[in-house]
């Protein structure tokens, strides 16, 4: 039996090409794993039986040198593998089989990675904490009375729990971030345009990117590797340009100043100590200022939800997924979205059909993209004075199951680090710093300029070989 | 107007929304879209001054993008009838 624990995708290849193990005993330990672990943390909505037949070619054809050879994967249930349920956490799609693969699977599949299932997530991706799904919360694995955070609780938890070696979620506001610092692993989003959506269940579309989620930042730089580029299937894909990113430039750090008010002390704790470590190493600290930050959490619940409602608009039980029959069209209409649809759904359904309604368009809308470009200039100019910005990725460690469900404003402010990001379409990272006195892992967020994945990266590692 | 003084017209969204909601979902809802709406609106407060939707850089060089139509589809009518390719296996 091998030792899960501690590997990196870069040691595992090692082992496979050496022989010490092979792609299925690597696949069979993650699923015994998911067998004994899955009912207590609901990390998975399914485990893929044909996981271990793909380990089983790769091992008969020894083909160990593709960039992912026998690394197994968790996928969040938004993004589309041929053949397979892909659900979006919502009993609207229960049943619902992709017909292709997404543009990030197709790139993975011809990396040689391994699917070992569809993990839980936020119904249509639009909650923090994994409790929104149509199947179960998603239980921290370091606190199963805890939320495992979200939107993508399931892939973070899997990771987290060794059910995964890594895995792939969404970003819309911070759900690879806040579930990765809620678990205690890396979560990675990208740069806006930079990893093809096409294939990924939409929710609000201006925001919207998949990423990496791992045990390191090397693993998430790997799959990140992978899945960039231009797709001619999503029109706002592009190529990313190469930089190097060797860990040695002395970085100019802006650490954010942010209200005080709601952040726990611990997270306090884990940014000074965060602060000290990376002024160690060298790297010159400057307090920066984001004066219209303040704005981005009700900028972002108003394009958020105006984006998903229009999206959602397809799931009307005519082209996909559940269809209940009403007393004319429109009742078919009604009553198929009055079913299939969860409690936080509806209400983001129903607040972005208000906010792009005839007499509100212009006050919540409009000048939410108004506001939205205030930020974006805020962000640039601070980027002409520092290489990255340093903040929490939430104002707590892990809460507890259901302490916030009662109030959507109270989750809605476990964003409030995040979504500036998805906003302006920089790339952001979230890296472990430490746990909390009751043993709850905290993270640290650094976010790059547009494009600069590279310098994620760099002071990634660089800060997690120190921390 | 779907807002009066103060109140959201709940059974007004649903309808354009497209979705039934019972007595206990419309109650609740309600209560919660006053709070969020008063949260949201301190976007009010934010001075954008004169901006232009032309400032707005991520709504800039926004256009629709469709595939060139060079694969034109095979003649599809045969006699009075229309031919066209199983969909359903």
């Amino acid at each position: 039996m091998i030792n899960l624990q501690n590997l990196t995708i870069k040691k595992t290849k090692e082992m496979m090409k050496s022989g010490e193990i092979t792609a299925v005993d690597l696949v069979s330990g993650y699923l015994k794993n998911i067998k004994a672990k899955n009912k207590d943390i609901n990390a998975y909505l399914e485990s893929f039986d044909d996981a271990l037949e793909a380990a089983k070619k790769i091992d008969e054809e020894k083909n160990y040198d593709k960039p992912l050879s026998g690394i197994p994967f968790a996928i969040k249930d938004n993004i589309l593998i041929k053949d397979k349920i892909c659900s979006a956490g919502s009993k609207m799609l229960e049943n619902y089989k992709a017909a292709y693969d997404a543009t990030v699977i197709k790139k993975l599949r011809d990396a040689g990675a391994i699917f070992l299932g569809r993990t839980n997530m936020d119904e249509f991706a639009m909650g923090s904490s994994t409790e929104n799904s149509a199947f179960g919360p998603t239980k921290n694995p370091h606190d199963l009375e805890r939320v495992a955070g979200g939107t993508s609780g399931g892939s973070a938890a899997a990771v987290a729990a060794d059910m995964a070696l890594v895995a792939l979620g969404s970003d819309t506001g911070g759900s690879i971030r806040q579930p990765a610092g809620f678990c205690g692993v890396v979560g990675l989003k990208p740069t806006y345009g930079v990893v093809s959506r096409s294939g990924l269940i939409a929710d609000a579309s201006s925001l919207d990117q998949i990423g990496s989620i791992a045990r390191n930042v090397e693993d998430a730089e790997i799959i990140f590797n992978v899945i960039k580029g231009k797709d001619e299937m999503d029109s706002t894909s592009m190529e990313l340009s190469a930089f190097s990113s060797q860990p040695s430039a002395k970085l100019k750090i802006g650490l954010l100043r942010y209200d005080k008010k709601g952040v726990s002390e611990e997270v306090e704790e884990a940014m000074s100590s965060a602060v000290k470590v990376l002024s160690e190493l060298g790297h010159e600290i400057a307090e920066i200022e984001l004066p219209h930050i303040e704005y981005s959490l009700p900028c972002y619940y108003i394009i958020q939800p105006a984006e998903a409602s229009a999206n959602l608009a397809r799931f009307d039980g005519v082209r996909y997924g559940l269809f209940k029959e009403g007393e004319n069209l429109l009742g078919d209409y009604m009553e198929t979205r009055s079913v299939g649809f969860g409690d936080e759904t509806k209400k983001r359904i129903m607040l972005g059909t208000f906010v792009l309604s005839a007499g509100y368009y212009d006050a919540y809308y409009g000048k939410a993209q108004k506001v939205r470009e205030l930020i974006r200039r805020d962000f640039k100019k601070v980027f002409e004075k520092v290489d990255v910005i340093l903040s929490p990725v939430s104002p707590t460690s892990a809460f507890k199951i259901g302490e916030k469900t009662e109030d959507p404003l109270q989750m809605y402010l476990a964003d409030i680090f995040t979504v500036s990001a998805n906003l302006v379409g920089v790339p952001a990272i979230s890296v472990p710093a430490g746990k909390s006195k009751n043993g709850l892992p905290i993270g640290i967020q650094f976010i790059a300029p547009w494009f600069r994945e590279d310098i994620l990266f760099n002071i990634g590692k660089q800060y997690e070989q120190c921390a | 107007m779907v807002y009066m003084q103060g109140k959201v017209d709940i059974d007004k969204l649903a309808l354009l929304a497209r979705i039934n909601l019972s007595e206990k979902e419309k109650e609740k809802l309600q209560k919660e879209f006053g709070s969020i709406l008063d949260y949201v609106s301190e976007l009010k407060k934010a001075e954008v001054g004169k901006m232009s939707d032309e400032e707005i850089a991520m709504a800039k060089g926004i256009k629709n993008i469709a595939r060139e139509d060079k694969e034109s589809h095979e003649a599809a009518v045969g006699g009075v009838h229309v031919k066209v390719k199983h969909i359903l296996k």
